[in-house]
């Protein structure tokens, strides 16, 4: 080429001239390399377009335009889509129609494509690796939460059987039966295959040889348990299990924990330093998706009723065993229940109660538990479907917002490619190809989206987290694939039929107006939808974690601060009880030593009367059991009539003090002295005290009363002064080992405030979630805003610059690019955020307590909305405004 | 505006038209056909190109480089025998056309 030796010379150049002179033949050079790139180009094409490129330089040349304009007038007007026209001198070479290598060729123009617009590709990318990746997740979670117990071989055919009681005007719906209805049916009914009944013991000081540690999670079991459920052996023999008086099975992180590397089966651990038990068997650790959870199972032949307890194991009357039974596959379950229902009858005696029986589904227990009373709160887990329902909007809502987002940056970007969809509308590409290209270019993204989310979700570890079954992976490949094809054939459609419908000339012309130009369009009511669906989301958000963070602050009627609590079950600690209280009260800074009710939550209740009330009338009251120094922990406020003291000596044999619901639901004006009956016991009320949460939020106050007990207690609370609380929880821990030195009983304390807060785990782990989806959505949102306004006003750029070269001001610059930006968003927001209003008032009225829906939701979200997309706005028009306006001018 | 049905249909006329007034290259071509429109058909190089290449390859015009003066070379096209046959045929649909239509529309004119 005779141009090559002169370029070869001018390059010797120094680059570091200050002023850069333009260098034509340096120019053509450069751009005869970029069409090289392309594979359409042959050299003689390449040759041909250079003369032609002088020629018309030349013209240009003799009419006084310099030659540096000129040229860069000539590539911006003719070559700025180089991808197109070597589109063209290939297509004209005749490429094979065949289709494999027709989709190839639209692969590798796609591909091009992307590569030239590295930016807006990688923000489509990056919203649909999100997009999909929060969608896997949700659907991993949702799946792994609506499959609790199905582990279990039989799981079909467990149920529980639950009791409801109707007393007066409260219902009461319990997962324990008494201890004599389990063997009963079992007996009675051929339905059923099996049964097991277990009884929670509360904590229990569990032994071995020098080491002895407080456990909650032990359950009595009788041994068909191990054949209903399917938990993993580890060692051992379940065959048999739990048949024998004084055996235990244990989980393996427990037989870790008491006999480290040494074989556990045949070793003797001690129960309350009561009775030897002796292990025969150790089972994988409960997984997580079981609705139960336990550490120590103990043959139930091994379990007495305490010393305190009225009823023997014959009872109908005690409510106070979990029971679940397998039936026969094609067992009838209403007919089952009428008939055990039938059977307890006829052995209670009491009339005064409608009862009905429940066979509760293993497999739904989980999600189906909210409004039963959890004996043992911690040990059961349930969790709200509205939680797995408001999850799975968010997954769609993140998947519209993904959709929405490529769909606008993309169409945004073919406004830019049209002259080489026009160039081929020329040459007659028929309408099924550009669908089929468009199509192509959506596959390519989606499919390497989805690759990299699922990479991310395998590497996350979150599938061992989840336990990850089968089922679940094919649901979320399905899930996959599905959004890939209704990604791919809705872009086909909504690109390929946007096109098709400008002439070629428009689109050879470029002149396609924007779509949001006009008033109306796709792409403005798209905008307007993805402001609107940002704007809901984010108020969404905001009411969620207002309701979620006003628990954590609600006065619960008590001051949790301050308040350390330790177990005191054992009657050899009992018997040192004084001592202890002396002790403790020696420490600097404790206030007040009482032994009392755990205040985890969980409560026991019996039914109250009126003495004057009909025998059938009665009230079903929560009970807790005090001492005299219980007031001064809680800081209990009494309404009218005082608290426990020892200056009545009756007090511990008959008096009863109550809550203000309590005494409102007596309707009587003053309660004091009024004579009850409670639990089958008559008591007189000596006060009422102010209504405080003794259970969590999500229950309303109900009737509670409390009773002096001064006999066994379970918990020891001590109160102290918040400063040095180091130093006070040093020096008790000190005294309790001083006072405690034999029988080995740890300081096993932890503080109110965070018991309580364990109380709203569920929420927490679920306000997390939501927080990351619906953060993860905003981002999408703003995301998709930012590509967008970048695009379009990149096509303003031209525009932009001439006003900048005339002296406009950024100010005007602003107002021009911006003004529709606003009118839409505020929109769109106007139109959303009813519809969010309205969905959040259902949200919030499954709480006891919830905040006020107040209209500074709805600003404080249009306020963001605003601001986001101000900060959007001012950062793209920053960027115009830093550039050289005749760079921007020769690009174009 | 031109319809782009048109441009389609008379794309090849116009270039065999011009080259058969003797050979010629790209960018004269496309200057040419905006003088005999009056400026109301500008063609692209992009768009030009390709059309010739093609018929080139249907054997309807001929190329050949030239070494201009100043040493650079210069693709000319010309017309062939094939394609001096093709033109007549589209200059007698084409007349067959504007005949037809300037008829009717002498006949009514002012039609809405």
């Amino acid at each position: 080429m005779d141009g090559d030796d002169y370029d070869a010379y001018q390059n010797v150049e120094p680059q570091t001239s200050s002023t850069m002179s333009f260098n034509l033949e340096n120019e053509i050079r450069n751009w005869k390399a970029q069409l090289r790139k392309h594979k359409g180009f042959e050299d003689a094409d390449i040759e041909e377009l250079e003369d032609h490129l002088r020629s018309k330089l030349a013209t240009l040349v003799s009419r006084r335009t310099s030659e540096d304009e000129a040229f860069q007038a000539i590539l911006s007007e003719d070559y700025n889509d180089l991808n197109s026209i070597s589109m063209l001198y290939s297509d004209q070479r005749g490429t094979s129609s065949l289709f494999p290598a027709l989709l190839a060729n639209y692969f590798k123009v796609g591909w091009r494509s992307f590569a030239r617009t590295k930016t807006y590709f990688a923000i489509n990318l990056m919203g649909l690796i999100i997009g999909l990746t929060s969608v896997l997740y949700i659907i991993f979670y949702v799946n792994f939460e609506l499959n609790y117990d199905s582990f279990h071989e039989n799981s079909e055919e467990i149920y529980r059987i639950n009791t409801l009681f109707e007393r007066g005007t409260t219902k009461m719906h319990y997962p324990i039966i008494p201890p004599a209805f389990g063997p009963e049916v079992k007996t009675s009914f051929s339905e059923i295959e099996n049964a097991a009944r277990l009884r929670y013991s509360y904590s229990v000081l569990m032994k071995y040889q020098d080491q002895s540690f407080y456990e909650d999670k032990v359950f009595f079991a009788e041994a068909p348990f191990f054949e209903m459920f399917s938990f993993k052996w580890k060692l051992g023999n379940p065959e048999g299990a739990l048949q024998d008086l004084n055996t235990i099975v244990l989980t393996e992180k427990m037989a870790t924990k008491y006999f480290g590397e040494s074989d556990p089966l045949g070793q003797i651990i001690t129960y309350n330093n009561e009775i030897d038990l002796k292990v025969i068997g150790v089972i994988e650790d409960v997984p997580g998706q079981s609705h139960f959870t336990f550490d120590f199972l103990i043959s139930f032949e091994t379990f007495k009723p305490g010393p305190g307890s009225l009823e023997p194991l014959t009872s109908w009357r005690w409510l106070g065993f979990l029971t679940y039974v397998q039936v026969n596959p094609n067992a009838d379950i209403p007919g089952l229940e009428k008939k055990m229902l039938d059977l307890f009858q006829s052995h209670r005696n009491a009339s005064n109660t409608n009862v009905d029986i429940q066979l509760q589904p293993l497999k739904s227990i989980y999600l189906t538990s909210g409004g039963l009373s959890n004996p043992q709160g911690g040990l059961f887990k349930v969790n709200d479907p509205d939680n797995l329902i408001s999850l799975g909007v968010i997954a769609v809502l993140i998947i519209i917002i993904s959709f929405f987002n490529y769909f606008n940056i993309t169409s945004a970007l073919m406004r830019t490619r049209s002259k080489e969809i026009g160039i081929r509308k020329v040459f007659g590409t028929s309408r099924r190809k550009v669908f089929v290209q468009m199509g192509s270019e959506t596959l390519i993204i989606v499919a390497l989206a989805s690759l990299l989310s699922w990479t991310l979700i395998l590497f996350m570890g979150k599938l061992e987290l989840f336990q990850i079954i089968d089922e679940s992976i094919i649901i979320a490949g399905a899930a996959s694939i599905s959004i890939l094809v209704f990604f791919t054939l809705l872009s086909s459609v909504l690109f390929g039929s946007t096109f098709s419908s400008y002439s070629a000339m428009q689109l050879l012309r470029s002149k396609l107006s924007t779509a949001t130009n006009s008033k109306f369009s796709v792409g403005r009511l798209v905008l307007l939808l993805q402001f609107g669906i940002s704007a809901a989301l984010i108020m969404v958000s905001l009411i969620v974690i207002t309701q979620l963070s006003y628990f954590s602050k609600k006065d619960l009627g008590y001051s949790s601060d301050g308040i350390v609590m330790a177990k005191f079950a054992s009657e050899e600690m009992n018997a040192r009880r004084q001592t202890y209280v002396d002790a403790s009260l020696n420490v600097p800074g404790v206030e007040a030593v009482s032994f009392g009710p755990s205040l985890d939550g969980s409560t026991s209740g019996s039914p109250l009367r009126l003495k004057e009330w009909p025998e059938d009338q009665v009230i079903q009251t929560a009970y807790f059991g005090v001492d005299y120094e219980f007031d001064k922990i809680l800081d209990l406020e009494m309404v009218s009539g005082r608290f426990f003291s020892k200056e009545y000596a009756r007090d511990s044999a008959e008096a009863l003090i109550i809550n203000e619901t309590m005494a409102e639901m007596l309707g009587l004006e003053d309660p004091i002295g009024q004579k009850v009956e409670f639990a089958r016991r008559d008591y007189e009320i000596v006060g009422v005290f102010r209504d405080f949460h003794y259970k969590s939020l999500h229950h309303e106050i109900g009737p509670l009363a409390m009773e002096l007990w001064l006999g066994q207690p379970r918990n020891v609370m001590i109160k102290y002064r918040t400063e040095n609380i180091g130093r006070t929880l040093q020096n008790l821990e000190s005294t309790w080992k001083e006072v405690f030195r034999e029988g080995g009983f740890p300081f096993d304390y932890r503080f109110l405030d965070e018991q309580l807060q364990a109380m709203y785990q569920k929420e927490q782990e679920f306000a997390t979630l939501l927080k990351v989806f619906t953060s993860l959505a905003i981002f999408l949102a703003l995301l998709g805003l930012f590509g967008l306004s970048s695009i379009n006003i990149q096509q303003k750029i031209k525009q932009i610059g001439i006003r900048r070269v005339l002296g406009a001001e950024v100010k005007q610059i602003a107002g021009v690019v911006s003004k529709r930006y606003i009118v839409t968003s505020v929109l769109g927001i106007v139109v959303a955020l009813p519809f969010a209003y309205v969905f959040m008032k259902g949200w919030l009225e499954n709480f006891a307590y919830s905040i006020d829906l107040n209209l500074g939701f709805p600003i404080v979200t249009l306020l963001a909305v605003l601001g986001i997309t101000a900060l959007t706005l001012s950062y793209q028009v920053y960027r115009v405004m830093t550039v050289n306006p005749s760079s921007i001018l020769r690009d174009e | 505006m031109i319809s782009k049905e048109m441009i389609g249909a008379s794309t090849i006329p116009i270039i065999l038209s011009i080259l058969l007034e003797g050979e010629d290259y790209g960018y004269e071509i496309i200057r040419k056909v905006k003088l005999y429109s009056g400026g109301n058909l500008e063609w692209s190089e992009p768009m030009l190109y390709p059309v010739l290449h093609r018929l080139e390859r249907n054997n309807h015009i001929k190329a050949s480089w030239k070494i201009l003066e100043n040493g650079r070379k210069r693709k000319y096209y010309s017309v062939t025998t094939e394609g001096k046959t093709l033109l007549e045929t589209k200059k007698s649909e084409w007349t067959e056309m504007i005949t037809m239509l300037t008829k009717m529309w002498n006949l009514k004119p002012a039609v809405q």
